[in-house]
Protein backbone atom coordinates (compact mmCIF):
# COMPACT_ATOMS: atom_id res chain seq x y z
CA UNK A 1 0.00 0.00 0.00
CA UNK A 2 1.39 3.56 -0.96
CA UNK A 3 2.32 5.33 2.46
CA UNK A 4 1.12 8.90 2.74
CA UNK A 5 4.48 9.63 2.53
CA UNK A 6 5.69 8.18 -1.60
CA UNK A 7 2.40 10.34 -2.02
CA UNK A 8 4.30 13.40 -1.13
CA UNK A 9 6.92 12.37 -2.67
CA UNK A 10 5.64 12.17 -6.08
CA UNK A 11 4.27 15.18 -6.00
CA UNK A 12 6.96 17.24 -5.19
CA UNK A 13 8.57 15.51 -8.15
CA UNK A 14 5.61 17.28 -10.66
CA UNK A 15 6.62 20.20 -8.96
CA UNK A 16 10.27 20.38 -10.12
CA UNK A 17 8.74 19.69 -13.92
CA UNK A 18 9.30 23.41 -15.93
CA UNK A 19 5.86 24.39 -16.03
CA UNK A 20 6.85 26.00 -19.79
CA UNK A 21 7.85 23.03 -21.17
CA UNK A 22 4.27 21.24 -21.06
CA UNK A 23 1.75 21.15 -23.47
CA UNK A 24 0.00 18.14 -21.16
CA UNK A 25 0.76 16.38 -18.14
CA UNK A 26 3.68 14.40 -18.02
CA UNK A 27 4.41 10.42 -17.52
CA UNK A 28 5.34 11.47 -14.07
CA UNK A 29 2.95 13.55 -13.50
CA UNK A 30 0.59 10.88 -14.79
CA UNK A 31 1.97 7.99 -12.59
CA UNK A 32 1.63 10.44 -9.59
CA UNK A 33 -2.15 11.22 -10.03
CA UNK A 34 -2.65 7.05 -10.65
CA UNK A 35 -0.94 6.59 -7.33
CA UNK A 36 -2.73 8.93 -5.08
CA UNK A 37 -6.05 7.85 -6.84
CA UNK A 38 -4.78 4.39 -5.32
CA UNK A 39 -4.10 5.58 -2.32
CA UNK A 40 -7.13 7.52 -1.43
CA UNK A 41 -9.24 4.50 -2.67
CA UNK A 42 -7.45 2.12 -0.50
CA UNK A 43 -8.04 4.42 2.49
CA UNK A 44 -11.81 4.66 1.55
CA UNK A 45 -12.34 1.13 1.39
CA UNK A 46 -10.67 0.48 4.70
CA UNK A 47 -13.41 3.53 6.16
CA UNK A 48 -15.83 2.32 4.19
CA UNK A 49 -15.59 -1.72 5.01
CA UNK A 50 -15.12 -1.19 8.59
CA UNK A 51 -18.09 -3.52 10.56
CA UNK A 52 -17.86 -2.05 13.98
CA UNK A 53 -19.23 1.32 13.41
CA UNK A 54 -22.79 2.55 11.74
CA UNK A 55 -23.32 3.26 7.92
CA UNK A 56 -23.63 6.86 9.19
CA UNK A 57 -20.78 7.12 10.63
CA UNK A 58 -18.38 5.34 8.34
CA UNK A 59 -20.18 7.64 5.49
CA UNK A 60 -18.67 10.69 7.70
CA UNK A 61 -15.22 9.07 7.95
CA UNK A 62 -15.51 8.35 4.52
CA UNK A 63 -15.95 12.12 3.70
CA UNK A 64 -13.63 13.38 5.85
CA UNK A 65 -11.32 11.66 4.29
CA UNK A 66 -12.47 12.38 0.48
CA UNK A 67 -12.90 16.23 1.34
CA UNK A 68 -9.13 15.84 1.39
CA UNK A 69 -8.44 14.62 -2.00
CA UNK A 70 -10.70 17.31 -3.36
CA UNK A 71 -9.81 20.62 -4.68
CA UNK A 72 -13.36 21.65 -3.28
CA UNK A 73 -13.19 25.65 -3.21
CA UNK A 74 -12.19 25.35 -6.87
CA UNK A 75 -15.13 23.07 -8.11
CA UNK A 76 -17.50 24.99 -5.78
CA UNK A 77 -16.58 28.05 -7.92
CA UNK A 78 -16.90 26.60 -10.92
CA UNK A 79 -20.41 24.57 -10.70
CA UNK A 80 -21.79 28.28 -9.82
CA UNK A 81 -20.29 29.71 -12.97
CA UNK A 82 -20.72 33.68 -13.51
CA UNK A 83 -22.86 33.82 -10.40
CA UNK A 84 -19.72 33.62 -8.05
CA UNK A 85 -18.91 37.28 -8.83
CA UNK A 86 -22.46 38.61 -7.87
CA UNK A 87 -22.58 36.46 -4.82
CA UNK A 88 -21.69 38.45 -1.30
CA UNK A 89 -19.64 37.11 0.95
CA UNK A 90 -22.03 35.91 3.15
CA UNK A 91 -23.32 33.58 0.64
CA UNK A 92 -20.56 32.72 -0.87
CA UNK A 93 -19.31 31.20 2.66
CA UNK A 94 -22.64 29.57 3.16
CA UNK A 95 -22.32 28.14 -0.38
CA UNK A 96 -19.03 26.73 -0.36
CA UNK A 97 -19.92 24.45 2.82
CA UNK A 98 -22.86 23.48 1.66
CA UNK A 99 -21.76 22.78 -1.80
CA UNK A 100 -18.95 20.92 0.20
CA UNK A 101 -21.85 18.47 2.20
CA UNK A 102 -23.31 18.30 -0.75
CA UNK A 103 -20.83 16.91 -3.08
CA UNK A 104 -19.44 14.67 -0.58
CA UNK A 105 -22.68 13.01 0.16
CA UNK A 106 -23.74 12.77 -3.69
CA UNK A 107 -20.53 10.30 -3.84
CA UNK A 108 -20.54 8.69 -0.64
CA UNK A 109 -23.61 7.03 -1.58
CA UNK A 110 -23.13 6.88 -5.28
CA UNK A 111 -19.58 5.50 -4.46
CA UNK A 112 -19.57 3.69 -1.41
CA UNK A 113 -21.19 1.70 1.46
CA UNK A 114 -21.20 -1.78 -0.04
CA UNK A 115 -20.18 -4.83 1.53
CA UNK A 116 -17.27 -6.62 -0.41
CA UNK A 117 -17.39 -3.38 -2.99
CA UNK A 118 -13.62 -3.17 -4.43
CA UNK A 119 -11.75 -0.66 -6.09
CA UNK A 120 -9.14 -0.86 -9.08
CA UNK A 121 -7.13 1.54 -11.12
CA UNK A 122 -7.41 0.47 -14.69
CA UNK A 123 -5.50 3.08 -16.73
CA UNK A 124 -4.24 7.21 -16.44
CA UNK A 125 -4.34 9.65 -19.23
CA UNK A 126 -3.35 13.33 -19.69
CA UNK A 127 -6.00 15.37 -20.35
CA UNK A 128 -6.09 18.74 -21.14
CA UNK A 129 -3.26 21.03 -20.88
CA UNK A 130 -2.25 20.15 -17.52
CA UNK A 131 -4.77 17.73 -15.95
CA UNK A 132 -5.15 13.68 -15.64
CA UNK A 133 -7.70 11.64 -16.18
CA UNK A 134 -7.17 8.39 -13.70
CA UNK A 135 -9.68 5.61 -15.23
CA UNK A 136 -11.10 3.11 -11.94
CA UNK A 137 -13.28 0.67 -11.94
CA UNK A 138 -15.50 -0.15 -9.12
CA UNK A 139 -16.79 -3.91 -8.55
CA UNK A 140 -19.86 -5.27 -6.12
CA UNK A 141 -20.97 -8.01 -5.37
CA UNK A 142 -24.16 -7.69 -6.15
CA UNK A 143 -24.61 -5.32 -9.39
CA UNK A 144 -23.31 -4.14 -12.47
CA UNK A 145 -20.07 -2.17 -11.76
CA UNK A 146 -19.40 1.27 -12.17
CA UNK A 147 -16.07 3.36 -13.79
CA UNK A 148 -15.52 6.54 -13.00
CA UNK A 149 -12.86 8.30 -14.40
CA UNK A 150 -11.39 11.28 -11.97
CA UNK A 151 -9.77 14.58 -13.19
CA UNK A 152 -6.95 15.12 -10.91
CA UNK A 153 -4.41 18.21 -11.18
CA UNK A 154 -1.54 19.81 -8.96
CA UNK A 155 -2.37 22.37 -6.63
CA UNK A 156 0.40 23.40 -4.41
CA UNK A 157 2.70 20.40 -4.80
CA UNK A 158 -0.32 18.39 -4.35
CA UNK A 159 -2.91 16.54 -6.17
CA UNK A 160 -6.48 17.08 -5.74
CA UNK A 161 -9.80 16.16 -7.92
CA UNK A 162 -11.57 18.41 -9.50
CA UNK A 163 -13.88 16.30 -11.30
CA UNK A 164 -15.62 13.03 -11.35
CA UNK A 165 -16.79 11.46 -15.12
CA UNK A 166 -19.36 8.97 -13.94
CA UNK A 167 -19.44 6.54 -17.07
CA UNK A 168 -18.48 9.32 -18.79
CA UNK A 169 -20.93 12.64 -17.99
CA UNK A 170 -18.83 14.84 -15.69
CA UNK A 171 -20.71 15.69 -12.32
CA UNK A 172 -18.92 19.02 -12.76
CA UNK A 173 -20.48 20.01 -15.90
CA UNK A 174 -24.01 18.16 -14.60
CA UNK A 175 -24.31 20.34 -11.86
CA UNK A 176 -23.20 23.88 -12.94
CA UNK A 177 -26.33 23.90 -15.98
CA UNK A 178 -28.52 22.76 -12.73
CA UNK A 179 -27.05 25.09 -10.06
CA UNK A 180 -26.95 28.29 -12.86
CA UNK A 181 -30.44 27.01 -13.76
CA UNK A 182 -31.63 27.45 -9.87
CA UNK A 183 -29.91 30.53 -9.17
CA UNK A 184 -31.81 31.77 -12.30
CA UNK A 185 -35.58 30.91 -11.29
CA UNK A 186 -35.10 30.89 -7.69
CA UNK A 187 -32.42 33.17 -7.11
CA UNK A 188 -29.40 32.32 -4.77
CA UNK A 189 -31.07 31.93 -1.58
CA UNK A 190 -33.26 29.41 -3.38
CA UNK A 191 -30.18 27.40 -4.31
CA UNK A 192 -28.98 27.81 -1.23
CA UNK A 193 -31.73 26.14 0.08
CA UNK A 194 -32.03 23.97 -2.24
CA UNK A 195 -28.61 22.43 -1.27
CA UNK A 196 -29.49 22.46 2.40
CA UNK A 197 -32.71 20.49 1.49
CA UNK A 198 -30.16 17.64 -0.36
CA UNK A 199 -28.09 17.64 2.75
CA UNK A 200 -30.33 17.47 5.49
CA UNK A 201 -31.95 14.25 4.68
CA UNK A 202 -32.95 12.22 7.52
CA UNK A 203 -31.70 9.08 7.14
CA UNK A 204 -33.27 5.22 7.60
CA UNK A 205 -34.46 4.09 10.59
CA UNK A 206 -34.46 1.16 12.88
CA UNK B 1 -51.53 32.99 3.36
CA UNK B 2 -53.32 31.48 7.07
CA UNK B 3 -51.16 28.82 8.64
CA UNK B 4 -54.35 26.54 8.41
CA UNK B 5 -54.56 26.24 4.70
CA UNK B 6 -51.53 24.54 4.12
CA UNK B 7 -52.78 21.60 6.34
CA UNK B 8 -54.71 21.17 3.00
CA UNK B 9 -53.70 18.06 1.44
CA UNK B 10 -50.15 18.71 0.15
CA UNK B 11 -50.04 15.38 -1.86
CA UNK B 12 -53.14 16.09 -4.62
CA UNK B 13 -50.82 17.15 -7.31
CA UNK B 14 -49.48 13.24 -7.19
CA UNK B 15 -50.65 9.78 -6.79
CA UNK B 16 -53.27 11.51 -4.91
CA UNK B 17 -54.61 8.22 -2.40
CA UNK B 18 -58.47 8.48 -1.77
CA UNK B 19 -59.91 7.68 1.99
CA UNK B 20 -60.37 4.12 1.05
CA UNK B 21 -57.27 3.35 -0.20
CA UNK B 22 -56.08 4.39 3.14
CA UNK B 23 -58.67 2.63 5.18
CA UNK B 24 -58.05 -0.68 3.13
CA UNK B 25 -54.57 0.18 4.51
CA UNK B 26 -55.21 0.31 7.96
CA UNK B 27 -57.35 -2.76 7.55
CA UNK B 28 -54.26 -4.88 6.24
CA UNK B 29 -52.02 -3.42 8.76
CA UNK B 30 -54.20 -4.60 11.47
CA UNK B 31 -54.51 -8.22 9.69
CA UNK B 32 -50.93 -8.57 9.06
CA UNK B 33 -48.95 -6.73 11.75
CA UNK B 34 -45.67 -6.38 10.04
CA UNK B 35 -43.16 -7.36 12.33
CA UNK B 36 -41.03 -4.74 13.89
CA UNK B 37 -37.98 -7.25 13.93
CA UNK B 38 -38.34 -7.68 10.03
CA UNK B 39 -37.60 -3.46 10.18
CA UNK B 40 -34.98 -4.15 12.23
CA UNK B 41 -33.40 -7.21 10.44
CA UNK B 42 -33.73 -4.86 7.30
CA UNK B 43 -31.96 -2.44 9.34
CA UNK B 44 -29.00 -3.76 10.33
CA UNK B 45 -28.57 -5.52 6.85
CA UNK B 46 -28.25 -1.80 5.59
CA UNK B 47 -25.84 -0.72 8.34
CA UNK B 48 -23.80 -4.01 7.31
CA UNK B 49 -24.30 -2.37 3.82
CA UNK B 50 -25.84 -5.43 2.10
CA UNK B 51 -28.74 -3.43 0.45
CA UNK B 52 -29.89 -6.14 -1.07
CA UNK B 53 -30.83 -7.91 2.40
CA UNK B 54 -32.30 -4.83 3.52
CA UNK B 55 -34.30 -4.42 0.39
CA UNK B 56 -35.84 -7.94 0.59
CA UNK B 57 -36.57 -7.27 4.12
CA UNK B 58 -38.20 -3.94 3.65
CA UNK B 59 -40.34 -4.22 0.55
CA UNK B 60 -43.02 -6.98 1.45
CA UNK B 61 -43.47 -4.87 5.12
CA UNK B 62 -43.63 -1.23 2.54
CA UNK B 63 -46.10 -3.07 0.22
CA UNK B 64 -48.40 -4.31 3.15
CA UNK B 65 -48.30 -0.42 4.22
CA UNK B 66 -45.77 -0.12 7.19
CA UNK B 67 -45.06 3.41 6.62
CA UNK B 68 -41.89 3.06 8.64
CA UNK B 69 -40.78 0.35 5.82
CA UNK B 70 -41.93 2.27 3.17
CA UNK B 71 -39.95 5.29 4.21
CA UNK B 72 -36.86 2.94 4.17
CA UNK B 73 -37.62 1.52 1.07
CA UNK B 74 -37.88 5.10 -0.29
CA UNK B 75 -34.55 5.72 1.43
CA UNK B 76 -32.97 2.88 -0.76
CA UNK B 77 -34.18 4.21 -3.87
CA UNK B 78 -33.00 7.88 -3.15
CA UNK B 79 -29.33 6.26 -2.65
CA UNK B 80 -29.54 3.80 -5.45
CA UNK B 81 -28.59 1.38 -2.83
CA UNK B 82 -29.57 -2.48 -3.62
CA UNK B 83 -31.57 -0.40 -6.63
CA UNK B 84 -31.23 1.54 -9.36
CA UNK B 85 -31.60 5.06 -8.14
CA UNK B 86 -35.22 6.27 -9.13
CA UNK B 87 -36.23 8.92 -7.53
CA UNK B 88 -39.78 8.38 -8.70
CA UNK B 89 -39.95 5.53 -6.64
CA UNK B 90 -38.62 7.35 -3.85
CA UNK B 91 -41.07 10.07 -3.61
CA UNK B 92 -43.74 7.81 -4.52
CA UNK B 93 -42.83 5.48 -1.16
CA UNK B 94 -42.16 8.81 1.14
CA UNK B 95 -45.74 9.95 -0.18
CA UNK B 96 -47.56 6.76 1.30
CA UNK B 97 -45.53 6.83 4.38
CA UNK B 98 -45.97 10.82 4.65
CA UNK B 99 -49.54 10.62 4.04
CA UNK B 100 -50.08 8.32 7.08
CA UNK B 101 -48.36 10.68 9.36
CA UNK B 102 -44.65 9.31 9.43
CA UNK B 103 -42.23 12.45 9.79
CA UNK B 104 -38.78 11.54 8.25
CA UNK B 105 -41.17 10.78 4.91
CA UNK B 106 -42.92 13.89 5.37
CA UNK B 107 -39.71 15.85 6.21
CA UNK B 108 -37.99 14.12 2.91
CA UNK B 109 -40.70 14.94 0.67
CA UNK B 110 -40.42 18.51 1.26
CA UNK B 111 -36.53 18.38 0.68
CA UNK B 112 -37.36 17.01 -3.06
CA UNK B 113 -39.88 19.37 -3.84
CA UNK B 114 -36.95 22.32 -2.07
CA UNK B 115 -34.36 20.66 -4.23
CA UNK B 116 -36.59 20.13 -7.13
CA UNK B 117 -34.83 16.51 -8.13
CA UNK B 118 -37.12 14.40 -10.20
CA UNK B 119 -40.21 16.85 -9.67
CA UNK B 120 -40.80 20.59 -10.60
CA UNK B 121 -39.77 22.37 -7.53
CA UNK B 122 -42.54 23.26 -5.50
CA UNK B 123 -42.08 25.50 -2.31
CA UNK B 124 -45.72 25.77 -1.48
CA UNK B 125 -45.59 21.68 -1.55
CA UNK B 126 -42.44 21.82 0.39
CA UNK B 127 -43.95 24.45 3.23
CA UNK B 128 -47.28 22.40 3.55
CA UNK B 129 -45.41 18.90 4.31
CA UNK B 130 -42.66 20.82 6.45
CA UNK B 131 -45.26 22.27 8.91
CA UNK B 132 -46.86 18.45 8.91
CA UNK B 133 -43.27 17.35 9.84
CA UNK B 134 -43.28 20.50 11.96
CA UNK B 135 -46.32 19.81 14.24
CA UNK B 136 -45.03 16.40 14.33
CA UNK B 137 -42.26 17.67 16.42
CA UNK B 138 -39.42 16.99 14.10
CA UNK B 139 -36.49 19.24 14.91
CA UNK B 140 -35.17 19.19 10.73
CA UNK B 141 -38.62 20.03 9.48
CA UNK B 142 -39.04 23.05 12.17
CA UNK B 143 -35.65 24.26 11.22
CA UNK B 144 -36.48 23.95 7.42
CA UNK B 145 -39.23 25.78 8.28
CA UNK B 146 -37.82 28.24 9.98
CA UNK B 147 -35.76 28.92 6.65
CA UNK B 148 -38.81 29.14 4.32
CA UNK B 149 -40.29 31.54 6.62
CA UNK B 150 -37.12 33.60 6.39
CA UNK B 151 -36.43 33.75 2.90
CA UNK B 152 -39.95 33.80 1.76
CA UNK B 153 -39.90 30.94 -0.14
CA UNK B 154 -43.18 29.51 -0.72
CA UNK B 155 -44.94 31.81 1.85
CA UNK B 156 -44.84 35.33 2.52
CA UNK B 157 -41.42 36.06 4.93
CA UNK B 158 -42.29 36.36 8.59
CA UNK B 159 -39.31 36.51 10.83
CA UNK B 160 -41.19 36.25 13.38
CA UNK B 161 -42.33 33.06 12.20
CA UNK B 162 -39.09 32.22 11.57
CA UNK B 163 -38.20 32.77 15.05
CA UNK B 164 -40.19 30.81 15.97
CA UNK B 165 -39.61 27.70 14.12
CA UNK B 166 -36.00 27.96 14.80
CA UNK B 167 -36.35 28.10 18.36
CA UNK B 168 -38.28 24.60 18.12
CA UNK B 169 -35.96 23.25 16.92
CA UNK B 170 -32.80 25.09 18.91
CA UNK B 171 -34.78 23.93 21.93
CA UNK B 172 -34.19 19.54 21.02
CA UNK B 173 -30.38 20.42 20.32
CA UNK B 174 -30.44 21.18 16.75
CA UNK B 175 -26.79 23.19 16.46
CA UNK B 176 -28.08 24.94 13.08
CA UNK B 177 -31.38 26.14 14.72
CA UNK B 178 -29.38 27.47 17.46
CA UNK B 179 -26.97 29.42 15.76
CA UNK B 180 -29.41 31.14 13.29
CA UNK B 181 -32.06 31.91 16.19
CA UNK B 182 -28.05 33.37 17.92
CA UNK B 183 -28.58 35.82 14.71
CA UNK B 184 -31.70 36.70 14.67
CA UNK B 185 -31.11 38.36 18.35
CA UNK B 186 -27.76 39.37 17.53
CA UNK B 187 -29.47 41.37 14.40
CA UNK B 188 -33.11 41.95 16.59
CA UNK B 189 -34.40 40.15 13.65
CA UNK B 190 -38.02 39.21 13.93
CA UNK B 191 -37.31 38.66 17.89
CA UNK B 192 -36.33 41.49 20.64
CA UNK B 193 -32.32 42.34 20.07
CA UNK B 194 -30.33 40.93 22.65
CA UNK B 195 -26.50 40.14 22.52
CA UNK B 196 -26.74 37.73 25.71
CA UNK B 197 -29.44 35.49 23.87
CA UNK B 198 -27.44 35.96 21.05
CA UNK B 199 -24.20 34.54 23.04
CA UNK B 200 -26.25 32.03 24.35
CA UNK B 201 -27.37 30.37 20.97
CA UNK B 202 -24.33 30.83 19.78
CA UNK B 203 -22.48 29.13 22.81
CA UNK B 204 -24.73 25.80 22.57
CA UNK B 205 -24.54 25.98 18.33
CA UNK B 206 -20.43 26.42 19.84
CA UNK B 207 -20.12 23.73 21.66
CA UNK B 208 -21.49 20.98 19.67
CA UNK B 209 -18.43 21.87 17.23
CA UNK B 210 -20.79 23.90 14.48
CA UNK B 211 -18.38 25.82 12.92
CA UNK B 212 -20.15 28.90 11.93
CA UNK B 213 -20.98 29.47 15.53
CA UNK B 214 -17.61 28.98 16.98
CA UNK B 215 -16.11 31.80 15.30
CA UNK B 216 -19.54 34.39 15.59
CA UNK B 217 -18.71 33.01 19.76
CA UNK B 218 -14.97 33.89 19.20
CA UNK B 219 -16.14 37.38 17.90
CA UNK B 220 -18.36 38.19 20.91
CA UNK B 221 -15.60 37.41 23.27
CA UNK B 222 -13.03 39.01 21.29
CA UNK B 223 -14.96 42.60 21.37
CA UNK B 224 -17.05 41.76 24.98
CA UNK B 225 -20.55 42.16 23.29
CA UNK B 226 -23.03 40.17 25.05
CA UNK B 227 -20.34 38.68 27.46
CA UNK B 228 -17.51 39.87 29.29
CA UNK B 229 -14.13 39.85 26.78
CA UNK B 230 -11.91 37.28 27.30
CA UNK B 231 -9.19 36.93 24.57
CA UNK B 232 -8.60 33.39 26.03
CA UNK B 233 -12.14 32.09 24.95
CA UNK B 234 -12.25 34.49 21.71
CA UNK B 235 -8.68 32.88 20.61
CA UNK B 236 -10.34 28.99 22.12
CA UNK B 237 -13.57 29.45 19.53
CA UNK B 238 -12.13 31.26 16.72
CA UNK B 239 -8.96 27.99 16.47
CA UNK B 240 -12.03 25.55 17.09
CA UNK B 241 -13.58 27.42 13.81
CA UNK B 242 -10.43 27.46 11.59
CA UNK B 243 -9.50 23.99 12.21
CA UNK B 244 -12.74 23.16 10.49
CA UNK B 245 -11.35 25.52 7.34
CA UNK B 246 -14.00 28.85 8.65
CA UNK B 247 -11.84 31.50 6.53
CA UNK B 248 -12.97 34.25 8.66
CA UNK B 249 -12.04 32.82 11.67
CA UNK B 250 -8.32 32.30 10.36
CA UNK B 251 -8.42 35.88 9.98
CA UNK B 252 -9.73 36.65 13.74
CA UNK B 253 -7.33 34.15 14.92
CA UNK B 254 -4.24 35.92 13.27
CA UNK B 255 -5.39 39.58 15.17
CA UNK B 256 -5.83 37.57 18.37
CA UNK B 257 -2.26 35.94 18.09
CA UNK B 258 -0.92 39.39 17.56
CA UNK B 259 -2.40 41.28 20.71
CA UNK B 260 -1.92 38.11 23.04
CA UNK B 261 1.01 36.88 25.46
CA UNK B 262 2.43 34.00 25.06
CA UNK B 263 0.88 32.58 28.31
CA UNK B 264 -2.57 32.96 27.18
CA UNK B 265 -2.62 31.56 23.80
CA UNK B 266 -0.90 28.59 25.55
CA UNK B 267 -3.95 28.72 28.04
CA UNK B 268 -6.25 29.01 24.56
CA UNK B 269 -4.32 26.10 23.26
CA UNK B 270 -4.88 23.90 25.73
CA UNK B 271 -8.68 24.28 25.88
CA UNK B 272 -8.93 23.95 22.16
CA UNK B 273 -6.92 20.52 22.42
CA UNK B 274 -9.02 19.59 25.29
CA UNK B 275 -12.65 20.40 23.16
CA UNK B 276 -15.43 17.44 22.75
CA UNK B 277 -18.04 18.51 20.64
CA UNK B 278 -21.66 17.78 22.94
CA UNK B 279 -23.86 15.96 21.25
CA UNK B 280 -27.68 17.11 21.65
CA UNK B 281 -29.69 16.74 19.31
CA UNK B 282 -29.63 15.62 15.34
Amino acid sequence: MLSRRTFFLSSLAVGLIPASAKAEASAEAVQGASQFIQWLAQQAIAVLGASNSTLETREAEFRRLLSQGFAMPFIGRFVLGRYWRTATPEQREDYQALFAEYILRTYSSRLGGYAGETFSVTGARPAGKQDILVATRIDRPSGPPIKADWRVRVFDNEYKIIDIMVEGISMAVTQRSEFTNVVRSQGFEGLLQALRARTERMPATS
Amino acid sequence: MPLTQMHLDPGSGRRHRPILASLAIAATLLATAPSSADIAAGYEAYQRGDFAAALTAWRPLAEAGNPRAQYNLGILYDEGRGVARDLDQAIAWWEKAAEQGYAPAQHNLASVYIGGEGVAQDYAKAVAWLQRAADNGLARAQYTLGKMYYDGLGIPADREASARYYRMAADQGLDRAQYNLGKLYRDGDGVEQSDTESVKWFAQAARQGYAKAQNHLGTRYARGVGVDRDDVEAYKWAALAARQGHVAATENLKVLRGRMTGADIDKAEALVAAFRPERQGN
